[in-house]
């Protein structure tokens, strides 16, 4: 699992993963290192974001966060 | 098939910004979209992927922004060191020192993200994927813990950092 966190998100690794996180969920332990590595890893967060973003409907964005103009 | 889930993968992560596609800007894409596919062979490797997912309601639209998330990775390159979410790159708003709007918009999320890092560990992951751009129902789906519970998660990491930024003076 660790070693899968390494590769760069777009990389096509994530995409088993990702699927059978929509399929099936994660084990807890699974879960508590995906949220380590969102936590800790700022450019894997950002990827994250814009792609979980990217599967809205157009134009249901949402306010704006904190911080943001 | 292709039109809507291009429009919906290229328009959504604009819309906050009011930066919307044209309808030949997103044929122009699906096109590109489509070419590179087949030149970079992604075409068979999602046609495997897409059976090795049991050909799921869902599996298609997923495997296709995947591609579609390597598609952009070409289109683009940012600056040597520069992150290349789109949440930043949207950050550039125009500006007469040219050039620095970005270095800026960066520096910024950077200084929150930095802040959020002395929150408590419960509270910090929550309170750092809001600051990507999250809404709290998509942080609740991912985290596995309720919609109100992350709600309360934020309140309170604006509660603290507030107090830190008093502190600062800032």
């Amino acid at each position: 699992m660790s070693r899968l966190f390494k590769a760069d998100f777009k990389s096509r690794q994530f995409d088993a993963f990702l699927a059978r996180w929509l399929s099936e969920g994660l084990s807890r332990g699974e879960l508590e290192e995906w949220t380590r590595v969102l936590t800790y890893d700022s450019r894997f967060r950002e990827q994250f974001a814009d792609w979980i973003k990217s599967l809205r409907e157009p134009g249901a964005a949402g306010p704006r966060p904190e911080g943001k103009s | 098939m292709l039109e809507p889930i291009v429009t919906s993968l290229h328009f959504s992560c604009h819309s906050r910004w009011g930066v919307q596609p044209s309808s030949a800007r997103v044929r122009e894409l699906v096109r590109e979209f489509l070419d590179w596919m087949r030149e970079s062979k992604e075409w068979t490797e999602l046609e495997t992927e897409w059976k090795s997912l049991e050909e799921g309601p869902w599996s298609l639209p997923l495997a296709l922004s995947r591609a579609y998330v390597r598609f952009r990775e070409t289109q683009t390159r940012p600056a040597k060191g520069r992150s290349e979410s789109g949440a930043r790159t949207l950050l550039e708003l125009p500006s007469p020192h040219h050039g620095q709007a970005g270095v800026l918009s960066d520096a910024i999320m950077d200084a929150f993200s930095s802040l959020a890092q002395q929150l408590p560990y419960e509270l910090k992951a929550v309170y750092l994927l809001y600051l990507e751009g999250l809404l709290p129902s998509e942080i609740s789906a991912l985290a596995q813990i309720s919609p109100s519970e992350v709600e309360r998660r934020i309140r309170e990491s604006k509660e603290r950092l507030g107090g830190s930024l008093g502190r600062t003076g800032t």
